[in-house]
């Protein structure tokens, strides 16, 4: 018999409407999963057993007076680190914020409280989501459920590890050039990043801020679509925020069986890509012909560009957003200091890790005077092309299918001494981010050594629904979903 | 003569490379300890020994953006053209002064404490 602890939210859900099971009782299942698996795993920074199963009770509470808010309500879901939730510490996996308590809530999660979701615990990330392994966390490694000597992934790598072992059904990520889609992959279950504008970003603290974007990790496509209805919408709070129509998603995956075109892109399948991860997509791409969608051979020029542009724009922006970080008005403060330019230095030296000073002293080159047009504004004209080329690339297909990261997790330490061969690790996703267009990644086999193997699918802007109906297409016809890390 | 381990070692595409070794372009180099101060931080004695190197990798990199042609390009500085939508200017619910304060490291009388900056 499948454990309750990896049960999709929905099955949970339905649980909770036939009353087998309370939301006291689902949340205490829960605790005692994350009790058994954390030492191995550490994927949460910080939980509050005490906030959550007060939420449970006063989801049970409504239930017993017939006021349920929603398929969500009384089901725990886990937050990265780094957004807010109002009286709960937002450390961003950053030494700086050690002592930070969160003021305000983040409109994603007043939308949680709004739809009775269970608030479980704060989950482990890179430095302010700066990362492919989580290993960039001031605190603690994450291990991967599937092999504890490999990581997650990253950034969200305590996100996509939390929901894998079953310590929580869903939970939220942020991805700025992969950030739910490779840890998701890594840890064989499912993540989307949303279009750019989709969700808002208030209360997220920001990394790069034309390329954020919140995003639900589960273990299946139809939890995603039950947790984007919540998370989706316009908010006056983020000035980015986008006002369309948000369709009924989970609706839409019921009535949609409809064939696509899928473009797959032959810069994507070039030299870099693990043979292993390639015969697998090259399978998932076959399943699609077999049932009736046409495979179209595409090509993304200027898609060879996507890293450098990234990490151009991408560091800028990280430089930038991180000069807040100063010691004076909220993060920590260096205890030795004498004048206010020795708080700048020394708090920000003792508080940010090797990866963020990278990142903020390779944006700030890129930005100034002397090198802004031969770096910085030519990346956002570089940006300009690639988004172009994949506006050519959906005239004539509805989807685009690529590999999700280039190999399968990687071991502790691999990647750490080389920044480069880690950011090559976004390869596949970073043009999306760049783009604005929303992308979900499908877990669709595993290595020989057991690891797991994902794609990505990538759409038009605010087309989430077709996104989530293909990549539900190839789910239901495949039992990856279903596979669990065998964890003692 | 073709160093296939350095353009490994930077990734670069073969027509970088060779404007490279052909002296048709120079890898450039950060001078950390200025940009440093620029973004006021400074680098522990470990980082000085490995963070220069990993820059100018980097910094390698990222000038394959000269190779792509931009002549007459937009720059893109958000992917879609709205830009700053700005909510309409109603007075809503503000922090007290005690929520706003509460992660100063250090306060008194409802104001953050600096050291003195003008003697």
């Amino acid at each position: 018999m499948e454990e309750l602890f990896f049960k999709s939210a929905e099955e949970l859900a339905q649980m909770l409407t036939q009353k087998s099971i309370s939301a006291v009782e689902l949340i205490q299942i829960f605790l005692k999963r994350t009790r058994a698996v954390e030492p191995k795993i550490q994927a949460f920074l910080s939980l509050d057993e005490e906030k959550s199963l007060r939420q449970a009770k006063a989801s049970d509470e409504r239930r017993a007076k017939g006021q349920v808010f929603g398929p969500l309500d009384g089901i725990p879901i886990g937050m990265k680190d780094i957004i807010a939730e109002k009286g709960q510490p937002l450390t961003c996996g950053s030494k700086i914020l050690e002592h930070y308590i969160s003021p305000y809530d983040a409109t994603v999660t007043e939308r949680l409280y709004e739809a009775g979701a269970v608030l479980f615990g704060r989950l482990n990330l890179d430095e302010f989501a700066m990362g492919s392994s989580t290993e960039n966390s001031a605190y603690q490694k994450t291990h991967n459920p599937w092999n504890l000597e490999y990581v997650p992934g990253g950034s969200s790598g305590g996100s996509a590890a939390a929901v894998c072992v079953g310590e929580v059904p869903i939970a939220l990520g942020s991805d700025t050039g992969g950030s739910v889609r490779q840890p998701a992959t890594c840890c064989g279950i499912t993540g989307l990043k949303p279009t750019y504008g989709l969700v808002s970003r208030y209360g997220l603290s920001a990394m790069a801020s034309s390329l954020d974007q919140i995003g639900p990790f589960a273990h299946n496509v139809i939890d995603l679509a039950l947790l984007l209805q919540v998370i989706a919408g316009y908010d006056d709070r983020d000035s980015t925020s986008c006002k369309t129509e948000i369709p009924n998603y989970r609706q839409l995956l019921k009535n949609d069986r409809q064939p696509r075109r899928i473009g797959v892109p032959k810069e994507y399948f070039s030299e870099g890509l693990d043979g292993e991860v390639r015969q697998t997509i090259e399978n998932a791409i076959e399943f699609y012909r077999k049932n009736g969608y046409s495979i179209i051979n595409i090509s993304l020029p200027n898609i060879l560009y996507a890293i450098p542009t990234y990490y151009t724009i991408m560091t800028a922006e990280v430089s930038s957003n991180l000069a807040r970080f100063d010691g004076i008005r909220y993060s920590r403060r260096s205890p030795k200091t004498t004048n206010a330019l020795d708080i700048y230095f020394k708090s920000r030296t003792e508080g940010f890790g090797s990866e963020a000073k990278r990142r903020i002293i390779l944006g700030t080159y890129v930005l100034s005077s002397d090198h802004l047009d031969a770096y910085y504004i030519r990346a956002q004209k570089v940006r300009t092309r690639i988004r172009e080329d994949f506006a050519r690339a959906f005239e004539a297909v509805d989807v685009i299918l690529s590999p999700a990261s280039p190999a399968t997790a990687f071991k502790f330490g691999e990647k750490m001494d080389d920044p480069l061969q880690m950011y090559l690790e976004d390869i596949y996703t970073v043009a999306v981010n760049l783009a604005g267009l929303p992308g979900i990644s499908i877990p669709c086999g595993f290595s020989k050594v057991g690891l797991p193997i994902g794609f990505q699918l990538i759409g038009r802007a605010f087309h989430e629904s077709e996104l989530l109906s293909v990549a539900h297409q190839f789910e239901i016809a495949h039992d990856f979903y279903r596979c669990f890390p065998n964890m003692a | 003569m073709v160093d296939v381990k350095l353009r490994e070692k930077y990734n670069l595409t073969f027509e970088i490379y060779y404007a490279v070794f052909s002296g048709n372009m120079t890898l450039e180099h950060i001078d950390i300890d200025h940009i440093a101060k620029l973004c006021r931080l400074a680098l522990t004695d470990e980082e000085q020994k490995t963070l220069p190197g990993q820059l100018d990798t980097m910094l390698a990199h990222l000038q394959q953006l000269k190779e792509v042609d931009v002549n007459g390009v937009e720059p893109t500085l958000h992917p879609f053209e709205e830009s700053n939508v700005l909510r309409t200017d109603d007075p809503g619910e503000n922090f007290s002064v005690e929520t706003a304060l509460m992660n100063a490291p250090e306060q008194k009388n409802n104001q953050i404490v600096v050291p003195r900056i003008v003697e």
